[in-house]
């Protein structure tokens, strides 16, 4: 059973192979509903606007957006500062939240016995298997926005893209202040999908230097792709590409 | 260290491909034994020159029971270093690329943020409809 709904600004999408009725899935978006409820940088009743509007204390927030102040300060530790929830004066963990939205979504799901699905929240993928069901993930070419440009068959996986195509310049490279221009999608492959979406954002900001960053990173791929067409793989993700993308290149 | 592949790929050619093939069901088939199978003719044909990024392209699709199983690039761009390096470089990768597309079935794709205002063109919601999932717009927001 595949069902999409709107929440968080994006379409949601979350498919479960054989489920009978959609409770489960229903549970899952009125998850990620809250989250936004207390998450949205839009909506005045949320907790983080009336943070950013000093109408909460910084002690006094929920547990919910102290867990996320501190992995937002991790993350940018982490990152050297390329992933950076800091926004003109405001705290704006958007780029945060979706990922660890979708893992909250994930653990739901697990824990009620059933470990063969796929989450799907605005280029965020995560799909999970008993080995039985193969999942097939495809990157979006970013200069062609209804075809894929490769396909990854996977039983677990988490996959994060980011780039402004969609939305506009919303990452901007914080050491300079201006928009990253070296690439126009960044997607990351790996066992976290928030770790792989922090890794996507901050890679997008580094631009070519991100390659090496994310070469010292255990266990994440990268797949970054620039305005003229031109894409950069590591090798493992080369691999994990079933099509397109690694038929010619060479080694740099 | 792991090494990172530098891998070119002129993704833009791929649009001019995408409507060639659209052309290519209204076109009379060159070859007079073509006969109709599948989605496309079978036979050969040539597409007109198209104006790309990189320059023009020519090329020519060799179809058997309605699968391509041939793309030749008659006429790459060649008048500039620039588009002689695209070109050595994104011609396989676009043929490959060509001839597996049509195989190709994905459940899900992952691109920058779509927007729920974006979704509806979406690859994502192309493929949602084609697993007849149920599309809530209720709670759309943009």
């Amino acid at each position: 059973m595949r069902r999409t709904a709107f929440t968080m600004g994006t379409a949601v999408v979350i498919d479960i192979p054989g489920l009978k009725d959609d409770k489960i899935i229903e549970l899952a978006f009125q998850q990620l509903r809250q989250i936004d409820e207390r998450f949205s940088p839009y909506k005045k009743t949320s907790e983080l606007y009336r943070f950013n509007q000093g109408l909460i204390a910084a002690g006094r927030v929920s547990s919910d957006m102290k867990a996320v102040m501190k992995a937002c300060l991790d993350a940018e530790i982490h990152t050297n500062g390329y992933f950076s929830a800091k926004y003109s004066g405001i705290f704006d963990p958007s780029g945060y939240v979706k990922g660890w939205a979708v893992d909250r979504v994930r653990r739901s799901i697990l824990d009620q016995g059933l470990n063969t699905f796929c989450i799907s929240a605005g280029g965020d993928i995560v799909a999970s298997s008993n080995g039985e069901k193969t999942w097939r993930i495809g990157i979006l070419n970013p200069l062609k926005k209804t075809e894929a440009i490769g396909n990854i068959s996977t039983t677990s996986l988490s996959l994060a893209t980011s780039g402004n195509y969609e939305r506009g310049n919303h990452i901007v490279n914080p050491v300079t202040g201006s928009a990253p221009g070296d690439f126009v999608s960044v997607s990351i492959a790996g066992p976290d999908i928030i770790e792989a979406d922090v890794l996507a954002t901050a890679v997008f900001a580094m631009g070519k230097n991100g390659l090496d960053f994310i070469d010292k990173q255990e266990g994440y791929e990268v797949l970054a792709i620039d305005s003229r067409g031109r894409f950069y793989s590591s090798a493992e993700m080369e691999t994990m590409l079933e099509q397109g993308l690694t038929i010619t290149g060479k080694v740099v | 260290m792991k090494k990172t592949i530098l891998i070119l790929l002129a993704v833009a050619v791929l649009g001019v491909l995408a409507v060639y093939f659209v052309r290519i069901e209204d076109r009379t088939p060159t070859s007079s034994a073509a006969i109709k199978s599948g989605t496309y003719s079978n036979g050969t044909f040539k597409g007109v020159s198209a104006e790309t990024a990189y320059g023009p392209v020519e090329i020519k699709i060799v179809i058997e029971n309605g699968k391509i199983i041939d793309v030749v690039y008659l006429d790459m761009p060649s008048d500039d270093g620039r588009s002689t390096e695209i070109t050595g470089f994104s011609s396989p990768a676009l043929k490959e690329n060509t001839l597996k597309a049509q195989s190709a079935e994905i459940d899900f794709v992952s691109g920058a943020t779509i927007t729920s205002y974006g979704y509806q063109q979406s690859l994502q919601a192309a493929l949602d409809k084609a697993s007849g999932s149920e599309v809530n717009y209720r709670n759309s927001e943009v």
